[in-house]
């Protein structure tokens, strides 16, 4: 058995013990309205604040799996050698951490990110940090704010890929925690808690204790929404969104499925002028941002901001679903929450569905 | 032959020059590859002809424009360095008022009714537009911010000198606020100009607990007509507005205000 029962005062110093041994990260508010998954021990210092609001928190400003995907990056260095030979050796060492305090939605999101840098030529700065980061995540009991869409997105209740997935249970102050994967056991040994001896019938009671619907819904289940989404260009809904973009890029970059990077190469030159040695680097990236999809000549593929918002849209549910079988919005509600202008891909998807039922109805009328 | 760098100072504060001057340990390793050949924060040489030629400051006389003219044919390379070169900085500001109401705005009211009767009280200054460095030659790069980033300036001086294009994605700051996690200004209940300005700064501004006034001009994709009602949407005045779109921004076309 891998499942126990414990309270949130032995939840608490078991993640202190285990902050002791390796990074671990939380969502701590540390200034201002919004959360960031912080390093428990520099808040410790830092901040007079008691336990973080672990199951109520508002999403924080940027995913968890940003820590296994971070900005700037450095993928290698080189230098030229006596020879004149390159040579080269793989960026940054790579530590092992703990995120804790993952909602479901983001869960997914690190497992779709998973998926995505394990296809085709795989990514081994990605999935080497990947193997040495721990993930200890729950069960959200309630919408963590009027932007989620968890349910309607089809990522609430998902739980693969947690070492660690904690579930409140109904009675007050009882969490069910299920080790997952050896170094779930492992990192379980440290808690104080007792053996449960019925997890399934305590989860489903603590699930159906929620309320229903869970959080806002699409007006179509999400299979149709895809079919939608790829099927109508409907261009006046994206035209209505465009018009108050600013193409700051700021959807995708809060996005926990958007991985899209840049390289940079800094470099130090030789008295020749020549690159004697240097690094190259990833940044996040945005297909919001004008200059993402322009070419060597200067053709730009999506110069026109409804084309950009299409495109992301399309990304989340109908090119990358295609690919990889899941729809890659998880719900989180992040780009709508962070938006300057309100734009949340949640109304546009209701927007382009229900243009769609109002096309259609025009047709039947005729 | 080492290169020959050459930097020019107009209206401003020098204090791009001076920037650079801060970062001694990236200009010792530039001077081992380049030859510095007009600084006049630092050094008196003269040259004939410039590989890059670096402009700082606005131009305002006749006199400063045929200067400049001379050092955009004598150059390979001309890159305007700081806001001031790049969109006229906050002296720009000047362009939107009368002449005689600046005077006044400086010299008080006698003065302004002074000039109004005898001509020759008018300073040569009173009647200038101020302009951008691209208002006069072919600006082949830009430095922008105050003051520049010598990050930057590194880059684009490396990449010239070992024959490559020196890149400057036009993000807005945004970009780059998120990238740092940081907490949006608007959520702090402060109003910001990043959505509609240029990055590359770092967005060094909020990470230090600051707002963004666009220094670095606007984006040319800039939606200043979405910005302007979400500042409205926040309760700032139409006045207010516009004075700070036209803090850094004023020699750039504002045609959407």
């Amino acid at each position: 058995m891998n499942a126990y029962i414990t309270d949130l005062n032995q939840i608490e110093s078991w993640f202190f013990k285990l902050a002791e041994k390796q990074p671990f990260f939380l969502p701590i508010k540390t200034e201002g309205i919004n959360y960031r998954f912080e390093k428990l021990n520099d808040v410790r210092e830092n901040n007079e604040q008691s336990f973080p609001e672990l199951l109520s928190y508002k999403p924080t400003l940027l995913p968890p799996g940003k820590n296994i995907f971070p900005d700037g990056e450095i993928l290698f260095s080189y230098y030229k050698d006596e020879q004149g030979h390159y040579q080269f050796t793989q960026g940054s060492n790579i530590e092992s951490q703990i995120i804790s305090g993952i909602r479901a939605c983001d869960l997914k999101g690190i497992h779709l990110m998973d998926a995505v840098f394990s296809d085709g030529i795989k990514d081994i700065h990605y999935l080497q940090r990947r193997e040495k980061t721990h993930i200890i995540a729950f069960n959200c009991m309630t919408p963590c704010d009027e932007h989620c869409f968890c349910e309607a997105a089809g990522s609430l209740d998902f739980q693969t890929g947690a070492d660690i997935f904690i579930t409140p249970l109904v009675e007050e102050n009882k969490f069910l925690l299920e080790a997952q994967s050896s170094i779930g056991i492992e990192l379980i040994k440290t808690l104080t808690a007792s053996e449960c001896l019925n997890p399934v019938e305590l989860k489903e009671q603590a699930l159906s204790s929620r309320p229903a619907p869970f959080g806002r819904q699409f007006v179509e289940p999400i299979e149709q929404v895809s079919k939608i989404i790829h099927q109508y260009d409907a261009d006046k809904v994206y035209q209505q969104y465009a018009e108050r973009c600013f193409s700051c890029g700021t959807c995708n970059l809060v996005c926990p499925t958007c991985y899209c990077f840049e390289t940079k190469d800094e470099f130090e030159l030789g008295n020749d002028l020549s690159q004697g040695r240097g690094t190259k680097s990833r940044h996040w990236d945005a297909c919001l941002n004008p200059g993402f999809a322009e070419v060597a000549g200067g053709h730009n593929f999506r110069a026109d901001p409804a084309a950009r918002q299409r495109h992301r849209v399309r990304r989340k549910f109908d090119y990358l679903p295609q690919r990889f079988e899941q729809t890659f919005c998880t719900g989180c509600g992040r780009c709508g929450r962070q938006c300057t202008t309100d734009i949340d891909i949640f109304d546009i998807v209701n927007d382009v569905c229900s243009s769609v039922s109002e096309t259609v109805a025009q047709e039947l009328d005729k | 032959m080492k290169p020959k760098i050459a930097f020019f100072d107009f209206a401003s504060c020098e204090g791009c020059q001076l920037a650079l001057l801060n970062c001694e340990d990236i200009l010792l390793e530039l001077l081992e590859l380049v030859d510095l050949v007009e600084f006049r924060e630092a050094i008196s040489e003269k040259s004939a002809r410039y590989d890059i030629a670096f402009i700082e400051g606005s131009i305002h006389r006749e006199e400063d424009s045929k200067r400049l003219l001379d050092i955009r044919s004598r150059s390979q390379f001309l890159v305007a360095l700081g806001a001031c070169a790049c969109n006229g900085n906050v002296q720009a500001r000047s362009n939107f008022i009368a002449p005689a109401e600046n005077y006044k705005l400086v010299y008080g009211e006698e003065a302004r009714n002074r000039v109004q009767i005898d001509k020759n009280y008018w300073p040569l200054w009173a009647h200038t537009r101020v302009r951008s460095v691209e208002e006069i030659v072919k600006v082949d790069y830009q430095l922008r911010g105050c003051p520049m980033s010598a990050n930057e300036f590194l880059h684009l001086v490396k990449a010239l000198l070992s024959g490559q294009i020196p890149h400057f994605p036009e993000n807005a700051v945004c970009v780059e606020c998120k990238r740092h996690g940081n907490e949006c200004v608007f959520d702090k209940g402060l109003s910001c100009l990043g959505p509609i300005a240029y990055g590359g700064c770092d967005a060094i501004c909020v990470n230090n607990g600051h707002v963004c006034d666009a220094c670095r001009g606007l984006l040319p994709y800039a939606n200043v007509e979405a910005h302007n009602n979400l500042m409205l949407s926040k309760g700032i005045s139409k006045e207010a507005i516009k004075s700070r779109y036209r803090m850094f921004c004023s020699a750039e076309k504002m045609s959407q205000t």
